[in-house]
């Protein structure tokens, strides 16, 4: 295969994992195309941030191939895969900053560690990221103990960006906000989306932010309800396709975060935030 | 077979599976550590806060410990010396004890529940929170960056920090040998300088080196490798603190025999102490 620039930004093939005797992921294939806002729903232990942590190989499947832009990240040798990896960034659930060093530092990590910059330039990039994501620079000689979560999740989001990815993965972004943290990360995501040209994938059971950020939907069931045959994948569409489901499995996920969440589909008609 | 013996069987079994188990992750980590430590040196803004966490922060510690040792070594061998009317001997025995045998063991006691169940709980906190995810995430190594630094500040500053131990119990030795017990400082020193060689001070830091090494190796492993929450790092820092005191113990009795062993190789015809 080619790494041209057609090919899909991650496929996963026949993908799964397990820890010990426990099955997390059952044979899943799962392609995320250059520039998409692909969302991994499901309920709690089904595997969905197991699934992007083997998308970025942070852990390794126990069965399957995970692609990178069209080539198998196995095959590739250890310089090419380590380019490849700053292609994408994390951002991690609890945002997963370094205690010890200040947000200039942890955003400045990565650009220290890979680049050879000089610290005017890092000392740029840096305040420019957390501008990004809407950090004043007084934020950045502060410790991670210092900021709330809304803020220590943003910080996380402006180091992950430092690198300039290609794809991003949110691990439940939204988790642990308020609402108007909420939108504001959500309103992020997909202005990097756009401003960046950046593909993502992400892991939340906030219903609101699968309809403000979606392009496609996929909805993971838990290894240990399915049958043996059973597929793991309950659901792949966009979000109106979502909403309208019968199967009682995927219908009473979807209302139940529908109901406890969102002002935008009690009318009935999901609609996407701009 | 009754069902005890079986069951007591598969228990050792599973005991000595553990064990070879544990010793070969210990063995492939610490082969980790040197493949990266051989492909370049941590840089200064990583070495350098850790060098100070390991050493600076611990000289208290070692004070404390080399102190009390000095003087407590003074009491027991005044005790057994003055019935054989030799207790102007005290110095020998003091120095000797100290820098071939107690000094390195009891440091690297102190040191392994000081600096070794620090690193476990700072890692394993690192893994929990996913931290160690992100360095990998970021394009570094969290090996490379981690624990490569802290292998090296323990393989250099532990030999140090004995020999800061030892030469602290030399001294509160001699103080209360001299100021209590009446013992006469020249003869302190003189037997003290007499009886210990350049080999006994030698072994001493080999020792070191090797309790440094397994220190580091062990609180490292066991923090990349601590269980979830709070309970998974709190098992981590107590498990580097045992681990690492079995392992002082049991590299103490073997470099000791391979020591005496290698001394008597060099000088056939040599008298020790």
């Amino acid at each position: 295969m080619t790494s041209g620039s057609s090919s899909p930004a991650i496929e996963l093939h026949r993908i799964s994992r397990r820890f010990g005797s426990q099955e997390v992921l059952r044979d899943l294939n799962i392609t995320v195309q250059r520039g998409e806002n692909l969302v991994l729903i499901g309920e709690s232990g089904c595997g969905k941030s197991v699934t992007m942590k083997v998308m970025m190989q942070l852990l390794q499947a126990t069965s399957g191939t995970v692609s990178w832009f069209g080539q198998k990240a196995t095959q590739l040798s250890k310089k090419k895969w380590q380019a490849t990896r700053l292609r994408f960034g994390y951002l991690f659930q609890g945002a997963a900053l370094f205690d010890s060093l200040n947000i200039f530092e942890n955003v400045a990590f990565g650009l220290r560690e890979n680049k050879r910059l000089s610290n005017d330039e890092i000392r740029n990039i840096v305040l420019q990221r957390l501008d990004d994501v809407g950090l004043a620079s007084d934020v950045a000689f502060r410790r991670p103990s210092e900021l709330s979560g809304g803020m220590q999740k943003r910080a996380g989001l402006a180091r992950a960006l430092a690198l300039n990815p290609e794809v991003m993965f949110y691990d439940e972004p939204t988790t642990g906000l308020d609402p108007v943290t909420s939108r504001r990360i959500d309103d992020l995501i997909d202005s990097i989306k756009y401003k960046h040209n950046v593909s993502s994938v992400i892991v939340t059971h906030d219903m609101k932010t699968v309809q403000r950020v979606a392009d496609r939907v996929i909805m993971l069931a838990a290894c240990r309800t399915l049958q043996p045959h059973d597929q793991q994948i309950l659901f792949e569409g966009t979000v109106d396709e979502l909403f309208s489901v019968t199967d009682p499995r995927i219908a009473e996920f979807v209302r139940g975060g529908a109901l406890n969440a969102s002002p935008e589909t009690t009318s009935g008609q999901p609609s996407r935030a701009a | 077979m009754s069902a005890v013996a079986i069951q007591f069987t598969s228990s050792i079994g599973r005991a000595v599976t553990g064990l070879v188990s544990e010793a070969g992750a210990l063995a492939i980590f610490f082969v980790s550590i040197l493949t990266r430590l051989f492909s370049g040196i941590p840089q200064r803004r990583v070495l350098i806060p850790i060098l100070h966490e390991v050493g600076v922060r611990s000289v208290p510690v070692v004070l404390v410990t080399g102190s009390f040792i000095g003087m407590v070594l003074a009491v027991q061998a005044h005790t057994q010396f003055k019935m054989m009317h030799m207790e102007s001997r005290l110095g020998a025995v003091i120095t000797m004890t100290l820098v071939s045998e107690l000094g390195p063991v009891l440091a690297a006691t102190m040191l392994a529940g000081r600096v070794g169940s620090a690193m476990a709980a700072e890692l394993g906190t690192m893994k929990v929170t996913e931290q160690i995810n992100a360095i990998s995430a970021l394009g570094s190594d969290p090996v490379r960056y981690l624990v490569v630094p802290r292998f090296i500040a323990c393989v250099l500053l532990i030999p140090l920090l004995a020999a800061f131990g030892d030469a602290i119990g030399i001294l509160s030795g001699w103080a209360f040998s001299t100021r209590v017990l009446g013992i006469n400082s020249h003869q302190y020193w003189m037997y003290a300088i007499d009886f210990v060689t350049a080999w006994d001070i030698m072994a001493g830091l080999v020792k070191s080196i090797f309790f440094g090494c397994s220190i580091a190796i062990i609180a490292c492993h066991r923090g990349f490798h601590c269980g979830s929450g709070a309970e998974g790092v709190g098992r981590a820092a107590t498990e580097s603190f045992v681990l690492s005191f079995i392992a002082i113990l049991g590299l103490d009795f073997l470099l000791t025999i391979l020591l005496n062993a290698s001394y008597y190789l060099i000088w056939p015809g040599a008298v020790s102490l």
